[in-house]
């Protein structure tokens, strides 16, 4: 696949995705519920490596903090799209938002929620706290599985 | 502390006219409310999944969990502060002033020093200090919407 074929599926997939949020969705829900049920990538005809998946995230992530590193509101920076197709990223993309978080505190929170389905961080007043919860909640969730 | 390479003066081109200083290293851990408040270990804000506060970020309880300005001050309103008409420095009070866009939601808050500049987070960059509020106005910030203060309780 060719990265502007890859693109092209990308496109769609949140076309459809959007219609389906909006057509399902009860309209008086905050703009973080809009974007935080889990995605369902079963039906994604787009089959991405891990590599893929880490480029892209590595490319919309810094587009993001260009475009939204000097807003304060979380919200408004939820809803910049590289965001949001971090988010249709998938579960693939937990890997590389988990990396992140080792490196330090990044509002990746609302994309874990939105892909894990569920906080582990909830509670966490701080994002230095909800870092390290998300992150050992990855690390216990991986080791369980080797 | 992580690093920033960003031109503030390209963000904010009306800090070119201002004297504005860079006063400290650039962090996620707490974001312009949060500095207003006087704090400098949470970034405060009211994003939520169903009515829950989403982990890492603080909000007043009690509080809306919405992004409107009256949210804001009431917010403001458990830390002590009260709207008030001006900015204008007056002895004994420290105030704020929240910035809202276009559709009258709060982009930032600034909050007044004892000598009359005003010091503001950046985002997740850095803290400054900026003698007018005027310096922060424009496409991302908008404008001061309203003014709040409370006794000073600080030497600054």
């Amino acid at each position: 696949m060719t990265p502007g074929s890859a693109a092209r599926a990308t496109r769609a997939w949140e076309v459809e995705r959007d219609t389906w949020q909006e057509a399902e969705r009860p309209p008086l829900l905050g703009l973080i519920d809009r974007v935080e049920r889990p995605a369902d990538h079963s039906h994604t005809p787009l089959a991405r490596t891990d590599e893929d998946v880490q480029a892209r995230f590595k490319e919309l992530a810094d587009q993001w903090l260009t475009e939204t590193g000097h807003l304060s509101s979380i919200s408004q920076r939820v809803l910049n799209p590289s965001y949001q197709q971090i988010i249709g990223l998938g579960p693939q993309v937990v890997p590389c938002l988990i990396e992140s978080l080792r490196e330090g505190p990044q509002h990746w929170f609302s994309a874990l929620v939105a892909v894990v389905g569920v906080d582990h961080a909830f509670g966490a007043r701080t994002p230095s706290e909800a870092a390290s919860r998300w992150v050992a909640w990855f690390d216990a969730t991986t080791s369980d599985d080797e | 502390m992580m690093s920033s390479g960003i031109d503030l003066q390209t963000l904010f081109p009306q800090l070119q006219t201002d004297d504005y200083q860079i006063t400290s290293a650039a962090t996620r851990g707490y974001n312009c409310h949060a500095w207003a408040a006087g704090e400098d270990d949470a970034w405060w804000s009211p994003v939520n999944r169903a009515g829950l506060p989403i982990g890492g970020y603080y909000w007043p309880r009690g509080v809306p969990h919405d992004e409107s300005l009256p949210a804001l001050v009431q917010a403001f309103r458990t830390c002590g502060y009260a709207p008030c008409d001006t900015g204008e420095l007056e002895v004994g009070l420290e105030k704020i002033a929240i910035y809202t866009d276009h559709a009258r939601l709060p982009t930032h808050t600034a909050r007044q020093l004892a000598n009359g500049q005003w010091t503001s987070k950046i985002g997740e960059y850095q803290d400054i200090t900026h003698d007018t509020l005027a310096g922060l106005e424009g496409q991302d910030y908008g404008r001061v919407a309203c003014f709040m203060s409370r006794a000073r309780t600080d030497a600054q």
